[in-house]
């Protein structure tokens, strides 16, 4: 055996789900493909590495990518960096030239990748020991599968990959994944669950922020019947929402006036904290945070208690000991507030669609609300679609109006990171997830998938539709057309700055996709748009073609001055949160 | 005009001069606090007994202090006062500077300055004053409510720099201190963010548009 393939065993062995990559560290991938991992050969390193990320994202399963030494590595850096400010278990891989060239130059792509990614993995090793290859496949398993997830960075130089094994005596540490990791986790002590329980059932208005490790550890079910016991109202927050219900009665992820109320908040599984002015509590709401790690209880929020655990231990603990207890006036508060946000949002609606009138361009709540109601409102079980987004005017509305009602049923490209551009690709990866109907995605298996994003956000990813295209994983993309970054206005009152955040004015992004074996569309008003959701639904369900939906606007909307209220950050955690 | 990495180099220079300004005020606090615990002790001949009474000032600055301690703010010091009138300096919302003082002999807490540059005839400055009143309407629920029997807030529009001023009606300072915290959180987390203000965060408060 090859390293390369002693390394593929392994990954073979810890299922992992998925390889997305280009071509490039061509003996692992191949060795990679040729185990039976399901691979996946796209057109740019960067978007490779999204589609890796938002399949785990969409599933909660470690995900792979891989590109080329130099190039092809230095091209994924953006979406690394996004998938470790999502706390993604992604596996990066990359070749790396060759030991006995180090330092000298030699031919040519040599640099030194392990410093490159600092900051932005969980682990990360570049191999040089080719007898260590499955020692060190263990430690980025150990790494990916234990504890807070994050990526893991292997770069391969090719005495490595290609050194040759005939006995595995002369592995290091050649045993399996029972004895290099372990399933044990953390445990809250009794007498921290009793404590827990005694401040819940202390408060008037408790609160539980499901983080991401509710979803990483599919513990859904416990968080829903803790929250039920004792009429607890639960924020779901992190790169994907869903594993509370957003029509629950007890959800508060579209009542962001409520959160003000709360008098106690429990974080758990929240991976990324936030400070205190950054998630909409009130100044005197009590703390419990439950992490899987101790390092990081009291980072960034002074607690009232802090509890070491796994998240669906806690969550089960804390399910069987509470008391049964009602509470009214709170689950009042929070329809009202629920009410009160969907109103709100329904007024900026209509006042888009006078503008879309006025003017013969899409505006985008107006977008988005037709999405809404195609999705949630018609013929279409509101469970089925997967859906992301990104872009900034476009995306600070579709936040507000997509919707979650099971877990990993929407994505939010641009948590933390902020970065314009992944969106498609990574919904390709997510696509990829739902047609082979992966974890949580089980029951929706082969349903279209939909992303909406920007103009800006699509020159980063669009020709991943090739790649939809070959391998048939349909997206529906709604590229919402202003002929400019969202950022335009720092340009206003700098004539000579304004250049630089403009496109040329209507761009045919509908005709790009057709040239690339998907469908287009081209709409300018809702009724346009209503039809073409339609007819792109079906062909992406019935023939597994993607499409983009060019919806025509104006940079303009963006503007509070001209197109009132312009953009509105969204509150944080709950619908449309992107920070924390 | 000065260029945004200009504008941003002053304003670090001026947000450390607040932070140095808060260190040394904060110093001073302590050492004020050394010195009356000593002439405390030196008073009751060593006696650790409380005092049975809290002065107001007292009640505000442990009520403001423990908001601290949980990260509300995230610097707080006592400034210069006398036995009638205190002044407090909090870190707080988008990492500013606020001045917030008690002022026994009118019954009032008061923040000089909210927000700045609102112009009074705007839009903006009117849906302010409907958000104030909303926080003292009785629809609210009752924890978020001001008791207009206890407090009552106004604001105030000169030149452009809105402040607003609590005034105490039954003695119960920290009650309206309490409720004068939780009005500038909500202006801060609910108000802006939920208006169209963002272009105004960005041009007065300091919110970086490269990082919202």
């Amino acid at each position: 055996m090859s390293g390369a393939e002693v390394f593929a065993k392994l990954c073979k062995e810890e299922d992992l789900a998925a390889l997305f990559c280009c071509p490039g560290n061509y003996t692992v991938i191949n060795a990679m493909a040729a185990a039976g991992i399901p691979a996946y050969g796209g057109r740019t390193e960067g978007a490779m590495c999204a589609a890796a990320d938002g399949f785990s994202r969409v599933t909660g399963e470690v995900a792979a990518t891989s590109g080329t030494e130099g190039p092809g590595f230095t091209h994924m850096i953006m979406n690394i960096a996004a998938a470790h400010a999502a706390r993604t278990p992604l596996l990066v891989l990359a070749s790396n030239m060759q030991i006995a060239g180090d330092d000298r130059e030699q031919f040519i792509q040599t640099a030194y990748q392990q410093p490159i990614t600092t900051g932005m993995k969980k682990y990360g090793k570049r191999l040089t020991a080719p007898n260590r290859v499955w020692e060190y496949g263990a430690y980025a398993f150990r790494n990916l599968k234990s504890g807070v997830p994050g990526p893991v960075h292997l770069d391969f130089p090719a005495e490595v990959a290609r050194a040759r094994f005939t006995d595995a005596a002369s592995l290091t540490d050649f045993y399996g994944k029972d004895r290099y990791r372990s399933e044990s986790r953390a445990h809250p002590s009794a007498k921290d669950v009793e404590k827990a329980v005694a401040m819940i059932s202390k408060a008037e208005r408790p609160i539980i922020v499901a983080g991401q490790g509710i979803f990483q550890r599919k513990t859904w079910e416990a968080l829903k019947e803790a929250a039920e016991k004792q009429d607890i109202a639960v924020v779901t927050s992190g790169p994907v929402r869903g594993h509370f219900p957003d029509d629950h009665r007890l959800s508060a992820s579209l009542s962001p006036d409520a959160l003000m109320s709360a008098d106690l908040v429990i974080f758990v599984g929240q991976y990324c904290m936030p400070s205190r002015g950054e998630y909409r509590f009130n100044p005197e709401v009590k703390a419990i945070r439950v992490h899987p790690v101790q390092e990081d209880l009291g980072r960034n929020w002074p607690l009232d208690l802090g509890i070491v655990s796994d998240e669906a231990i806690f969550m089960e603990s804390l399910a069987g000991a509470l008391p049964v207890k009602k509470r009214d006036a709170w689950v009042g508060e929070l329809a009202s507030a629920r009410q009160a946000f969907e109103k709100q949002s329904l007024d900026v609606y209509n006042l888009g669609v006078k503008y879309s009138a006025d003017t013969g361009h899409i505006h985008p709540a107006v977008i988005c609300k037709e999405i809404h109601d195609f999705l949630y409102k018609g013929n279409i079980d509101p469970k089925q679609t997967v859906t992301g987004y990104g872009g900034w005017t476009i995306g600070l509305q579709a936040g507000r109006w997509g919707r979650a009602f099971r877990p990993g049923q929407a994505v939010c490209c641009g948590y933390q990171w902020g970065a314009i551009g992944p969106d498609l690709a990574m919904m390709i990866g997510a696509s990829a997830a739902v047609q082979r109907g992966i974890g949580p995605q089980a029951p929706y298996q082969g349903a279209p998938v939909l992303c909406v994003t920007s103009d800006a956000g699509a020159a980063y990813s669009l020709f991943e539709l090739d790649t939809a295209a070959k391998y048939k994983i349909p997206v529906i993309a709604v590229i919402y057309n202003n002929n400019s970054w969202g950022m335009w206005p720092s340009a206003v009152g700098s004539a000579r700055s304004m250049h630089m955040y403009l496109f040329q004015e209507n761009l045919r992004y509908d005709s790009l996709a057709e040239g690339l074996g998907a469908r287009g569309e081209y709409v300018q008003n809702p009724e346009q748009l209503r039809e073409a959701l339609k007819r792109s639904y079906e062909a992406a369900a019935k023939d597994k073609v993607s499409t983009v939906i060019n919806c025509q606007a104006l940079k303009e909307f963006t503007s509070p001055k001209d197109y009132p209220p312009g953009i509105q950050l969204p509150a944080e955690p709950g619908v449309g949160a992107f920070a924390h | 005009m000065a260029s945004g990495r200009d504008r941003g180099v002053r304003g670090v220079k001026e947000k450390r001069r607040q932070v140095d300004e808060l260190q040394s005020a904060r110093s001073r606090e302590e050492k004020r606090r050394r010195v009356a615990a000593l002439q405390g002790r030196r008073k009751s001949g060593g006696d650790s007994r409380k005092c049975s009474g809290v002065s107001p000032i007292d009640a505000v600055s442990t009520l403001l202090e423990g908001y601290a301690q949980r990260g509300v703010f995230r610097g707080f010091s006592r400034g210069q006062g006398s036995d009638r009138k205190q002044a407090f300096r909090l870190l707080w919302h988008r990492d500013l500077l606020f001045e917030l003082i008690l002022d026994l002999e009118r019954h009032t807490l008061r923040f000089p300055l909210v927000l700045p540059q609102v112009d009074p005839k705007s839009a903006m400055y009117q849906k302010f004053k409907e958000f104030l009143k909303s926080r003292q309407s009785d629809e609210m629920p009752e924890h978020r409510r001001i008791d207009t029997r206890k407090s009552r807030v106004r604001s105030l529009n000169r030149s452009g720099s809105v402040s607003l001023t609590l005034e105490v009606k039954d003695e119960d300072y920290e009650y309206g201190a309490r409720k004068l915290i939780h009005l500038v959180h909500e202006i801060f987390m609910g108000f802006l963010v939920d208006g169209p203000y963002y272009e105004y965060m960005v041009e007065h408060l300091g919110l970086n548009p490269d990082g919202a």
